[in-house]
């Protein structure tokens, strides 16, 4: 297997009902890329992250990552994939510690209680990690979705509004945790509103509207070609 | 990653700790099957039946009746915050996840007909004809067909508009011979096994307990996969 291609989107298209809300969209996202997905409401980067994380399957074309087919070995896929979503996926009647234990128990590696406030810590939530997750905030949660991420040793990194809710600190925590990833080597897709902000972060940038990839060029630029694309529109 | 057992062990153990956290619906599950029970009581007698002869089938559309409210709550846990989403983001098996979740279900299922068997021989005047690990026997057995079914429709329903209506609707009928086995079997249990009836209809209720486990084993993985 060829552990350096990374991420290879084919072709990928994906029908809802009647309409395509992705269409003839290719990516090759090399490992320890960082790419930024920017777009109007509805454009289609949120349907692009689940199809990337194999929780929709494309109409047409294949996604790929280090020659793994989600078609193929669904589990080995997924093995490398962590993926934050809008909804954090938490249970609500569990601490945070209790999420976290029963997400490192599910990967195989158990944390001791010690290593997880350690990890509640380095999020910011260290004095609600023994609380039920239903009285957290939403910012609190992205905290909390965060350090699950953590515990998965993933090559590939998908991030849906992952600045969303948080606060200052917030950003730049999420900001520390891309470079680490980054660094240590995986793919990383964030899909963003704050063009400024992803454009800082990230290394390509691409722009998405009515499901077709419409720019794509360094994230340096992102913010300019939203800004042109728009104006195109107008 | 860990071993199939292990999945089964993590979620067996994640759905007990949340089931115990919160406690309360699954008390007012316990007292829904309670007050089921009365009703029954009144009913019957009211009507003029046979509380004694009537009372297994009783005890088990009571125990049916709670367990659909159960079965609506297992995977509304999943689906409130998308649990289940980023539980199959992980590197484990949807059959695991549907082993662990079936066998929390048999747990608290069968710790509902224990808060249930003695409101039953309290309100229905019953009493033990055949030794008591008969009647366990059959209560497992029954317990055990309830709960592989109501798992896999649990998820299937998780989303539906009318989670509520729909769960029963399609829940009920496919239990139909294992209620029935189960019915008979209690009834002798508690009345008198003259015949050595007892044994067969077990016989016949195991059969759809292994039936239901393993067809809903293997259908839960395109089930949840499409939730």
């Amino acid at each position: 297997m060829d552990t350096d291609l990374g991420l290879i989107l084919k072709d990928i298209a994906r029908l809802r009902g009647r309409r395509w809300v992705l269409s003839h969209i290719d990516l090759q996202i090399p490992p320890g890329e960082v790419w930024a997905i920017a777009g109007a409401n509805g454009a289609g980067k949120t349907t692009l992250l689940r199809v990337i994380a194999s929780l929709l399957p494309p109409s047409r074309g294949t996604v790929r990552f280090d020659d793994r087919d989600p078609e193929q070995d669904l589990e080995a896929y997924r093995a490398k994939i962590a993926f934050l979503s809008h909804r954090m996926g938490m249970y609500e009647e569990l601490s945070a510690l209790e999420n976290l234990d029963s997400v490192a128990r599910l990967l195989g590696a158990p944390r001791s209680e010690a290593e997880l406030s350690t990890l509640c810590e380095q999020v910011g939530i260290q004095g609600a990690a023994d609380i039920p997750v239903r009285k957290y905030s939403a910012g609190m949660r992205k905290r909390l979705a965060l350090a699950r991420l953590t515990l998965q040793k993933p090559r590939v990194v998908l991030l849906d509004e992952p600045y969303g809710q948080l606060d200052d600190a917030g950003f730049d925590l999420v900001d520390r945790m891309i470079r680490q990833w980054k660094d240590e080597g995986c793919a990383v897709v964030l899909a963003s509103h704050l063009l400024e902000r992803a454009g800082q972060v990230a290394d390509r940038g691409a722009i998405l509207a009515s499901g077709q990839i419409r720019w794509v060029g360094a994230a340096a630029d992102l913010s300019n070609a939203w800004a042109r694309l728009q104006a195109e529109v107008a | 990653m860990i071993g199939f057992s292990g999945q089964v062990r993590e979620v067996f153990r994640r759905e007990l700790l949340v089931a115990w956290r919160g406690k309360a619906r699954i008390l007012g599950i316990g007292f829904f099957g309670i007050a089921v029970m009365l009703l029954f009581a009144v009913g019957g007698e009211a009507a003029g039946a046979r509380l004694t002869k009537s009372s297994a089938a009783y005890f088990i559309l009571a125990e049916l009746l709670a367990s659909t409210l159960l079965f609506a709550l297992i995977f509304r846990i999943e689906t409130e915050d998308e649990a289940l989403e980023m539980l199959m983001m992980l590197p484990i098996s949807p059959s695991a996840l549907f082993y662990g979740k079936a066998l929390a279900a048999t747990v608290l299922l069968g710790g509902l007909a224990c808060v249930l068997a003695p409101v039953g021989v309290v309100l229905f005047g019953v009493g033990l004809v055949e030794p008591a690990w008969m009647l366990i026997a059959v209560c497992g057995l029954i317990v055990f067909g309830l709960a592989a079914p109501g798992t896999l429709y649990s998820a299937l329903t998780a989303r539906a508009p009318a989670q509520e209506i729909v769960l029963p609707l399609l829940y009920f009928p496919l239990l139909l011979p294992a209620l029935l086995a189960g019915s008979r079997a209690l009834t002798l249990v508690l009345t008198g096994d003259v015949m050595t009836q007892v044994p067969s209809w077990c016989y016949l209720l195991a059969c759809f307990d292994i039936l239901y486990w393993v067809v809903c084993g293997l259908l839960f993985g395109r089930v949840v996969e499409g939730v």
